[in-house]
């Protein structure tokens, strides 16, 4: 099955190679037998990387320790499931998933486009297969990223990280990157787009889809990471712009700003230049997102990977070094090990190229793709020498500039006060955030690479630049949608903005008005501070206003939706005669896109509220406790019940029972616990844990003695070996409200993380969160996934558009 | 017209750019580290410094059920004994990534940290390769050996120990 795996990626490099090849001299020839026959080689490629999925998978499933990625990642004790999620455990894997996917996207899309876009077609497949062959060629060639390098048989393997081991944590990095990966196809539409000059509206509408779903899993993937982060990290947060958050962050605000101006495009043949340069940064940010995540250049708490990839997607083969320290191999610029076959294979890809493009050039005719193919070769060339990452960015750049005579605006901003402009303004700070975020994220390397001195970046900075902007964004998430287009009147804006307004106005009244002294007083500080020009003092104090300011800015956005909402219900009511229930649920069914794009927003207000709530009102305490004894915190009571000792699967720990009260009355038992995940490489731990497992199933009294045994066994192990044994892992316990009749805790968590606890006497210490509506946030995601459902589901009206789009075009271009 | 939205678009620009020049130069979220030898060669006597190393193997001791360690840092070259009141991360184990902030007590030689943060060991699965389940040269076990041919009868003794 090794074998299986092994050769199977090697001919899917070959069979993407092909498809890339044999498109690009398809679109010379003119030949629909060889851009047919790439087509094909783009499905046989998926095949081969499924087979070789399949065979690691089925290594993982057989417990073959032979394989260096199973031995890494899996051991005997680990759950199935996680035998199953260890795929994407690690660096191999995940870059295996990573095309894995693209195959499975570029196939479908080679299916759906049999008999359509003809034209865009070629170009498409030719950049799904660059993009397919790059990922390959580092899984086959590139030490340490091939998944299936061999050793010696172990015996066990070292298991997955204990952090990675919970359901969120196996479906987080498989969201996260279907949303990477199918920024790839609106990407290779928009090349041939831009190469075809084609630039109508055909592109986007064809990938209107595509795109949608990028950046749904996108943002999912984000959300369920933050709720990994909540209840895995035992830090009690769930966002700290961790390099890695921030990777993932940084697309999906690009994306979103893309599927915004693509709009005013659609209605009015603006911002064609600036949507091009958003999905080709969009789709740039995916692939430094991957880079980023799989590559460890810079420290974050939650790399899991590190490794020799990256230099490949950054720096090039030259500097591509077996070196962990990506900074030191991108510096020293030093030739690695086994590179000789990379170069190789890209001096014979590049001389395939040069030959095909010089028989084109024999032939004479055709000079359009010729000129596109020679910019192809050139770019692929400087890939392959100077890193993917690169050549993707100026590579599109380049074709963009050579394209910008056909990107002409087909009308022009009239007025700041119109939707246009809004979206305009919208679509700034999205880019802005974005790239404030990527600046801090690489501030580290940069300082670092300028002044040799090394720094660390705390959340602070992010939240200093990027919250007022963001609070404005929320802003204009409720003007956008019902401000009119060219030119807003005084009529128009009364209209649509005198009921939203006032809900924002009375919302921001009545927040003030509960603790008017605190705001009165950071008022005063604030203006004292801003006389000496201490302008971290002056944000200090308006920090104090930003959960007032996001919950009256959250009331005026609901209050355009509601009020959208109503208006149009009141009509199809009067017009139709509907009943309410009918008129309101047509009115959605009619206008899915719209109606689907307002439940968005209201996701997005959830999240502000959730985010703003809890991290301003959020309390912390750090208590010891005997079990029988009672803890005060804040509203609560904590009762420590007592404890008991476990070993289950693949980790022993102590439990520890909890009752929690508040204001006087239970509300619940809550559990949390500690795990210690034994190195079975040890004999002598492998059998007494084994058997203290065993004690367990059977459900024998002498459990806990056997668990007491193994933590006195740890000790004394840890002073022979001269190391740790175990790996510790920490479950929090939490108690959620989301119950709308319990409005003084709404959305609120009681949140508990067992901080040590001795297995002898019970003497544990708790570290208690309360973090008031936290809960927004998560009920926020799921309105956001209702609403981007919505917005996909088929509508005829979109189809009749792209139709008509595409007949439009072929007239056109029959004309001309 | 446009002329106004070149206007909105530079005082946003400049907006962001000052925010940022703020953030770095006057928040105080921004810190410089050092690494064990440099904090040892020339900074001593900092009183607030953050410094990176590597958690030595085998040296941590958790006191007060977790609310206290004390271990080596090391830069693969220098040692430095640290020691912290607080709560760990379960990222903090042996060969972790740590950047401790604090100062060194000048009596004992310790760093007192106020702060800690750890990263995963940046090879996870090192656990069972080059360096082996058995530590390095401990005279315990032979990595090789005990990767190669399972449980040894020779160590494979003692069962419950109490």
């Amino acid at each position: 099955m090794i074998h299986l795996g092994y050769f199977s990626l090697l001919f899917a490099l070959l069979a993407s190679a092909w498809a890339g090849l044999g498109s690009m001299l398809g679109l010379v020839g003119r030949t629909r037998g060889l851009q047919r026959s790439a087509e094909n080689a783009i499905l046989a490629s998926s095949a081969l990387i499924m087979v070789a999925m399949g065979c690691l998978w089925y290594a993982f499933l057989t417990d073959d320790f032979r394989v260096n990625y199973v031995a890494n990642y899996s051991s005997t004790s680990q759950p199935l499931g996680y035998k199953i999620g260890a795929l994407w455990g690690g660096q191999s894997g995940s870059l295996l998933l990573w095309v894995a996917m693209l195959g499975m996207f570029s196939s479908v899309m080679v299916l759906q486009n049999r008999k359509k876009n003809r034209a865009l077609m070629p170009y498409a497949v030719g950049v799904c297969a660059a993009v397919m062959s790059f990922f390959l060629i580092l899984l086959n060639l590139v030490e340490g990223a091939r998944p299936f390098e061999t050793g010696p048989m172990r015996p066990d393997g070292a298991g997955l990280n204990p952090q990675l081991k919970t359901f969120w944590m196996m479906i987080h990095p498989p969201c996260l990157y279907l949303g990477y990966v199918a920024f790839t196809i609106p990407f290779a539409f928009a090349i041939g787009a831009l190469a075809t000059r084609r630039t109508g509206d055909i592109w986007f509408r064809t990938t209107r889809r595509w795109t949608l779903f990028a950046w749904f899993f996108l943002g999912l993937g984000i959300l369920l990471g933050s709720y990994w982060a909540y209840v895995e990290l035992g830090w009690g947060g769930y966002w700290a712009w961790d390099p890695v958050e921030n990777a993932s962050l940084m697309p999906w605000l690009v994306g979103t700003a893309f599927l915004h101006s693509v709009m005013i495009q659609e209605k009015k043949g603006m911002l064609k230049i600036w949507n091009m340069s958003l999905i080709i940064l969009t789709f740039s940010l995916s692939i430094f997102g991957t880079f980023l995540t799989r590559s460890g250049i810079i420290s974050s708490v939650h790399s899991f990977a590190t490794s020799d990839i990256g230099p490949t997607f950054f720096g090039g083969l030259f500097s591509m070094a077996s070196d962990t320290d990506g900074m030191a191999a991108l510096r020293s610029g030093s030739m690695p090990d086994g590179w000789e076959p990379v170069l190789v294979g890209a001096i014979v890809l590049l001389l395939a190229m040069l030959a095909s493009g010089g028989a084109a050039l024999m032939s004479g005719k055709n000079r359009g793709p010729l000129t596109v193919m020679t910019v192809l070769v050139f770019f692929l060339s400087m890939a392959f020498l100077f890193g993917f990452l690169p050549f993707v960015v100026f590579g599109a750049l380049t074709l963009l500039i050579l394209r910008l005579d056909s990107l002409k605006s087909e009308g022009r901003l009239e007025s700041v006060l119109s939707r246009e402009s809004s979206f305009l303004f919208n679509n700034m700070i999205l880019v802005g955030m974005a790239m404030v975020v990527l600046l801090l994220t690489m501030f580290p390397i940069l300082s670092e690479a300028a002044t040799g001195r090394k720094v660390t970046m705390g959340p602070g900075i992010f939240n200093l630049v990027n919250i007022p902007w963001a609070l404005v964004l929320l802003f204009l998430t409720g003007v956008g949608p019902l401000i009119a287009w060219r030119k807003a009147t005084a009529k128009n804006l009364k209209r649509s903005f005198i009921v939203p307004t006032l809900a924002g106005a009375w919302m921001l009244v009545l927040m003030l008005a509960i603790d008017f002294r605190a705001y009165g007083a950071a008022l005063s500080e604030g203006f004292s501070r801003l006389t000496r020009f201490d302008v971290i003092g002056v944000f200090d104090q308006i920090q104090i206003f930003y959960p007032a300011i996001t919950f009256a800015l959250a009331a005026f956005v609901c209050g355009t939706v509601g009020l959208e909402y109503f208006r149009g219900t009141r009509s199809r009511m009067r017009q139709y005669g509907q009943s309410l229930p009918a008129a309101a649920g047509t009115l959605l069914w009619r206008n899915k896109r719209r109606y689907g794009g307002y439940i968005v927003h209201v996701g997005i207000v959830l999240i502000f509220i959730g985010v703003a709530g809890s991290s301003a009102y959020k309390t912390e305490q750090v208590v010891t406790m005997m079990p029988g004894q009672v803890a005060q915190i804040g509203n609560y009571e904590m009762r420590y019940d007592g404890y008991r000792l476990e070993a289950v699967d693949d980790h022993f720990g102590s439990i520890s029972e909890l009752t929690v009260g508040h204001n006087g009355s239970v509300i619940g038992p809550v559990e949390a616990e500690q795990r210690w995940h034994p190195n079975l490489m040890f004999p002598e731990l492998r059998q007494s844990f084994l058997q203290a497992k065993q004690l367990q199933e059977r459900g024998s009294d002498e459990t806990h003695e056997a668990v007491l045994g193994l933590f006195s066994l740890i000790d004394r192990l840890q002073q022979v070996a001269r190391r740790e044994v175990t790996v510790p892992s920490t479950e929090v316990g939490i108690n959620k409200s989301v119950s709308p009749f319990s409005p003084s805790r709404m959305g609120e968590d009681f949140y508990v993380i067992q901080a040590g606890l001795d297995p002898v006497s019970g003497r544990a210490n708790f570290r208690i969160f309360i973090n008031p509506m936290v809960n927004f946030i998560w009920i926020g995601g799921l309105v956001f996934m209702i609403g981007a459902h919505i917005c996909v589901l088929p509508d005829s009206r979109e189809r009749r558009r792209l139709e008509a789009a595409m007949n439009a075009e072929d007239e056109e271009r029959a004309v001309a | 017209m446009n002329i106004k939205f070149l206007l909105i678009g530079a005082g946003f620009i400049a907006s962001m750019g000052l925010l940022i020049a703020v953030g770095i130069s006057q928040s105080g979220d921004m810190h410089y580290y050092v690494s064990v030898g440099e904090f040892l060669d020339g900074q001593r006597d900092n009183p607030d410094l953050r410094v990176n190393g590597k958690v030595a193997q085998g040296t941590i001791q958790r006191l007060q059920e977790g609310q206290e360690v004390r271990f080596m840092m090391t830069d693969g070259d220098r040692e430095l004994a640290v020691h912290y009141e607080g709560v760990v991360p379960d990222t903090f184990v042996d060969r972790a990534d740590v950047v401790v902030q604090g100062s060194l007590d000048s009596a004992s030689g310790v760093f007192e940290a106020h702060e800690l943060f750890a990263k995963c060991p940046s090879k996870y699965e090192a656990a069972d390769g080059e360096e082996g389940a058995y530590g390095t040269n401990d005279g315990y076990g032979d990595p090789q050996a005990g990767a190669a041919a399972p449980a040894s009868p020779d160590v494979e003794t003692a069962g419950l120990s109490n």
